[in-house]
């Protein structure tokens, strides 16, 4: 791709972000609040837990600026998107993650960081309602 | 420093699967530099990942991600779709990458 057209796109996209996502509805749940709250607004104080929704994180995390996290919701139907918490962060919401077509698989990997040992969560709003998984990390050097 | 995009995209058991590693701090804004001042947050807060121009993913990353964000996901699509990825960052910062599936 020609650098002209690159600059285009990253107008056209910039745009379309702006549009679409409503910075105040992130900033709610992704400031400084704890965790249960985080989880509350998320999900309106409604969910279950299920097997389906599959969180994957190490039970030992030696480096906590880098701890792999996967979440896997392709059991799952009619996912809509995922939210990362890992509970003892300042900022528990780590990531959200909207899927905005059918041609995208309802998983996501990606690199957290984590003070200390802490009760990590996954959400998926699903077509019948949000749905979480727990697991939880040991770290032995805090990364925040 | 220079904020590059690493991509990969390739076809794996009838899916692309996609693997980004961005350069960029992530800086949460408690970090503290040498010489005892704090390191002004900046973060990446929005990724979109576009496959021939049609968005498919939306990404809200906080400042929790790790410095140099590594993202691994999975999409429908064939051999030669193009994969864009765009970032923003809370300081109004973008860049963005393109490429073709293998």
């Amino acid at each position: 791709m020609n650098r002209r057209a690159a600059i285009k796109m990253l107008m056209g996209g910039a745009v379309a972000l702006s549009g679409i996502l409503p910075l105040s509805a992130i900033a709610n749940f992704m400031g400084n609040l704890k965790a249960d709250d985080a989880i509350s607004k998320i999900t309106g104080g409604k969910h279950t837990a299920s097997a389906d929704l599959k969180l994957k994180t190490p039970k030992l995390a030696e480096n906590g600026s880098q701890v792999p996290v996967t979440v896997d919701a392709t059991a799952l139907t009619g996912v809509k998107s995922v939210f990362l918490i890992v509970h003892e962060n300042l900022k528990p919401v780590a990531m959200r993650v909207d899927f905005e077509s059918a041609d995208v698989a309802a998983f996501a990997s990606f690199r957290v960081k984590m003070g200390k040992p802490t009760k990590v969560t996954a959400i998926a709003h699903t077509a019948n309602g949000f749905v979480t998984a727990n697991g939880s990390t040991k770290v032995t050097k805090g990364g925040c | 420093m220079a904020k590059k995009i690493k991509a990969r995209a390739k076809m794996k058991s009838g899916l692309i699967e996609v693997k980004y590693k961005i350069t960029h701090p992530m800086e949460t804004g408690r970090r503290k530099d040498k010489s005892g001042n704090i390191v002004a947050e900046e973060y990446i807060n929005h990724i979109t990942i576009l496959k021939n121009g049609k968005e498919m993913l939306r990404l809200s990353p906080n400042s929790t991600v790790s410095a140099n964000p590594y993202l691994f996901v999975k999409l429908n699509g064939a051999k030669g779709d193009e994969i864009t990825l765009l970032w923003v960052s809370n300081t109004g910062e973008k860049n963005s990458s393109t490429t073709k599936v293998k």
